[in-house]
């Protein structure tokens, strides 16, 4: 039950990596311009293509399913569980990696319906994503217990963020640009529209706290929240996207995500305002309203959870057995499926055998971000593409120092 | 085809290696930090606004305020000699005669006075049955101005006059009354100039004058015994701690009498360094003269006393009372008026601002302090702590330096002088705030684990002791403004043991 509880828990800290469908988790997310059919829809549209046929998804075939986190792995698990008692030095072992605090995201994609026609596609998918960190004072205290006089807590350390909808996309692509000076590569775009149905969305938007502990002032503790939460609602997003083979056999993209991306939430608004308070605490003089607590839920006008918008550029090259790509993207601002810091991923297929593709991805770590790496399997012929692919965080591969895991599997049909 | 088995493989072998052990939960310490007092003994606290007030330069001042006063000084008794026998009464003839007023006793001079019980007795010796005599006594009147009139006929033999309500002499002469002015008128049958009755008259009984103009002497005016002594309560016994060297004694005398007066009498303080006496006088050992009322009214006279006061503190009085206070009135005093209603009263302040000398002996804050500890930290306490330490965090604004002790127990009857009473007990340096520039001063002391198992009970007293260092002598002035205190804070630190099992 125990070890649930941790698998859980990395669950809920665990970290996301902008919206993933089923098969980017086999290049680490470097998919730009190997997306194509109904997957394109998402990654480029400007990679719809008529020449591909028709591509079918059925209702959970693909799927995405990721969860990490900044600092804690299996391997840290074991050393905590497995020490009869914990000195300073496993202490700081323990929390090596954590700096301001503890992150974790999670994200699931799963595939309702699409189809592509020619270089149209329709496709719906359920997006279900969240945030959550916690500031390295907490784990601080746990450990170490209460040796600084002083302990602030902002929104920056702290946070909670939540998304969950459903698209409808449409998309139509492979649109050459006229007047290109013949001698200039061909350029391709595209555009897609979603069409959001909102099931629920949470930030938190105000948090400040302090906890101080000092002989001169006694214990005075403030932890004042305010967490806006929406059920219920509809919006867009748009994305457009290029490509261009700029030399035989390297093709450059490049798309911007979340255009207007909104989603407004009606059925039902609440702020919830949570206030707990606590000033000059000693032993001796403690009354019995010492601690005051504030909840207050109240009913909000509709408001909106933005979308931010979201540059990715990519490259991508190909061989007759094997294919080559790096994807670079950069949020505008941080949101429950944005970061606004930059990260570059490389994907590579394999065909040793025609029918058998096998993938690599890796994404190098950065202070924000851990290393991720992907390894994926799958079956392809003419009429059906299967794969299943396992991407980890912070490995090359899957073992004890794994802070993250995202499972991918996929599923679809050509006519 | 055999690559992509054997990464694939390779991968779930690696997969394979990400074992999970058993959730144990190791033992680990945490710091933990309890605060647990605040105290700010401010030396205002020590201000009751009854008998240590503080004064307008912010020094904490004992005050004692009393009154006493006299009694009515009731009627002047004087005891008059007047005696004329036989004076004889000639017919048709209006005859005028002085008759001496001897007053036998020495005690005062009659001006003017009147009559509040007294007799005057007379006698017609009637030779002329046809007499009719009248006689008018017109220095003795009413109180409408009418004199005293005696007519013949009223009987045979000595007959006596109430003379209450009538008066001696002239309110404005302003001189001894020295003659009763005795004028006799009579008609009868017989040719003028013939006698025809004999008159006598005499007063032999006391005179009481309620009101009086004139010359006392050595008229002595007692105070009330019933004067309510003054009684002192010291917080924080601090009486027993402090000897106070500086004292004024201002006493305020309304006088309603016409006299000027001396003031003799004494104070007595009673406390627990013995009784001290000192007689009231002047910076020259004399008495003090009180002022007589004017004719507008009473007079106030303000007396002020330093001398001897010095000695009247060494008792740290608890109780002080003016003793044999009284008020001589004496021919030096010269005339004066006085009414049988008139008092003397004599407010009296003794104001002690606190500076003073050290004594050898601690003072104890009264008040227990109680922390309650919560469940969670018994059971730490009991069972997970490590060590600990109590800091604690002193500010002393006082120009007094010395040892502070703090007395820990599970009841809250602490008797710092019996050990039975407490648990354990922490003694602290307490800096001057000449010596500690009225900072901060932490000090950490160690905590003993048979120490520490007091605070695994749920509720804890502490009592603070403060013993003063030796000022050699030197006296010492408090304050008592609002930066005037001393600060007391405490924190308890541990190292806990957390996790691991039961």
């Amino acid at each position: 039950m125990k070890r649930i509880s941790i698998v859980i828990l990395l669950l809920v800290v665990s970290q996301l990596w902008g919206i993933s469908t089923a098969k980017s988790v086999f290049y680490a997310d470097s998919y730009m311009l190997r997306a194509q059919g109904v997957e394109a829809n998402y990654w480029n549209p400007a990679k719809l293509n008529s020449k591909t046929g028709v591509d079918l998804w059925l209702p959970f075939a693909n799927v995405t399913a990721s969860f990490s986190n900044n600092a804690l792995d299996v391997d840290t698990y074991n050393y905590f569980v497995t020490s009869d008692s914990l000195s300073v030095a496993d202490k700081q072992y323990i929390l090596k990696d954590l700096h301001t605090s503890l992150r974790g995201d999670m994200n699931t994609n799963i595939s309702l319906f699409g189809m592509n026609f020619g270089n149209q596609a329709f496709s719906s998918t359920l997006n279900l994503s969240g945030k959550a960190s916690i500031s390295k004072n907490v784990t601080d205290m746990i450990f170490y217990g209460l040796t600084e006089e002083e302990y602030k807590f902002s929104l920056g350390d702290t946070n909670l963020s939540g998304l969950g909808y459903i698209d409808f996309t449409f998309g139509i692509g492979d649109i050459s640009i006229p007047y290109i000076p013949e001698n200039w590569p061909q350029i391709k775009v595209g555009a897609s529209a979603s069409l959001l149905a909102g099931l629920f969305g949470t930030d938190i938007i105000e948090y400040d706290g302090i906890i101080r502990n000092t002989l001169s002032e006694g214990a005075t503790v403030h932890q004042d929240l305010v967490l806006k939460t929406g059920v219920g609602g509809g919006g867009l997003k748009a994305m457009v996207g290029m490509y261009s083979e700029v030399y035989d056999g390297l093709e450059f993209g490049l798309t911007v995500d979340n255009i207007v991306g909104f989603i407004n939430w009606r059925v039902m608004t609440v702020e919830h305002a949570l206030s707990i308070s606590a000033d000059d605490l000693y032993a001796a003089n403690l009354e019995e309203d010492y601690l005051k607590v504030d909840f207050e839920q109240n009913k909000i006008k509709p408001f909106s959870t933005k979308i931010p918008p979201e540059l990715r550029l990519a490259l991508l090259y190909k061989t007759k057995y094997a294919t080559v790509s790096t994807d670079w993207v950069h949020g505008i601002k941080s949101s429950a499926v944005t970061d606004k810091w930059g990260r570059i991923s490389f994907g590579a297929s394999l065909l040793p055998v025609k029918f058998l593709p096998i993938s690599f991805g890796i994404a190098p770590g950065n202070s924000k971000s851990p290393l991720k790496t992907s390894y994926g399997i799958g079956v392809t012929s003419e009429s059906i593409d299967f794969g299943i692919a396992l991407q980890t965080s912070n490995s090359l591969f899957p073992n004890d120092k794994t802070r993250g895991l995202s499972f991918g599997s996929h599923l679809s049909f050509h006519f | 085809m055999k690559r992509s088995i054997l990464l694939l493989f390779v991968v779930l072998v690696l997969l394979g290696a990400c074992e999970i052990k058993e959730f144990a939960l190791p033992q680990w310490d945490v710091e933990l930090r309890v605060p647990l007092i605040y105290q700010r003994y401010y030396v205002s606290d020590l201000a009751d606004e009854v008998n240590i007030i503080i004064s307008d330069d912010d020094v904490l001042t004992l005050t004692a305020t009393g009154s006493m006063d006299t009694p009515e000084i009731g009627t002047i008794p004087l005891h008059p000699s007047i005696s004329q026998s036989g004076l004889p009464i000639m017919s048709g003839i209006v005859q005028s005669l002085d008759i001496p007023f001897i007053n036998t006793g020495m005690e005062a001079v009659l001006f003017y006075g009147r009559v509040e019980s007294g007799f005057l007795r007379y006698k017609f010796d009637i030779t002329e049955s046809s007499a009719d005599v009248l006689i008018e006594l017109s220095n003795i009147r009413n109180d409408l101005g009418e004199s005293l009139k005696i007519e013949s006929g009223a009987g045979s033999g000595w007959q006596n006059i109430n003379i209450s309500g009538y008066h001696f002499g002239d309110e404005d002469h302003g001189e001894e009354l020295e003659n009763i002015v005795v004028n006799a008128s009579s008609t009868s049958g017989l040719p003028q100039g013939s006698i025809i009755a004999t008159f006598s008259i005499e007063i032999n009984q006391p005179l009481h004058f309620s009101e009086f103009h004139g010359v006392l002497n050595d008229y002595e005016i007692s105070m009330n015994e019933s004067s309510t002594a003054i009684e002192i309560e010291y917080p924080q016994n601090i009486n027993e701690a402090i000897t106070l060297q500086e004292a004024t004694l201002l006493i305020d005398v309304v006088n309603q009498i016409g006299f000027s007066c001396e003031f003799e009498g004494s104070f007595v303080a009673e406390g627990i360094h013995g009784t001290e006496v000192i007689p009231i006088k002047d910076d020259n050992g004399n008495n003090f003269i009180i002022e007589a009322a004017s004719s507008t009214g009473p007079s106030t006279t303000h007396l002020s006393i330093e001398n001897g006061l010095n000695t009247l503190l060494q008792a740290m009085p608890t109780k002080i009372l003016m003793e044999n206070a009284k008020f001589v009135i004496s021919t030096q005093s010269g005339s004066g008026r006085v009414n049988s209603t008139n008092t003397i009263q004599a407010d009296y302040r003794i104001r002690a601002p606190f500076t003073f000398i050290l004594q050898d002996t601690p003072i104890t804050i009264q008040e227990s302090v109680r922390v309650e500890i919560s469940d969670d930290n018994q059971d730490i306490f009991n069972k997970r702590v490590m060590e600990a330490e109590m800091a604690f965090d002193l500010i002393n604004k006082l120009p007094l330096g010395g040892n502070v002790q703090v007395y820990f127990s599970v009841n809250d009857e602490i008797d710092p002088d019996n050990p039975s009473t407490f648990d354990f007990a922490k003694s602290i340096t307490l800096l001057s705030y000449e010596a500690s520039d009225g900072e901060s001063q932490i000090i950490p002391l160690k905590l003993e684990k048979e120490e520490l198992k007091i605070f695994s009970n749920p509720e804890i007293f502490l009592r603070w002791r403060f013993s003063f260092e030796d000022t050699q002598g030197e006296a010492i002035t408090i304050h008592a403004g609002e930066m005037d205190y001393i600060e007391l804070r405490s924190m308890v630190t541990a190292k806990v043991l957390i996790g691991g099992g039961e």
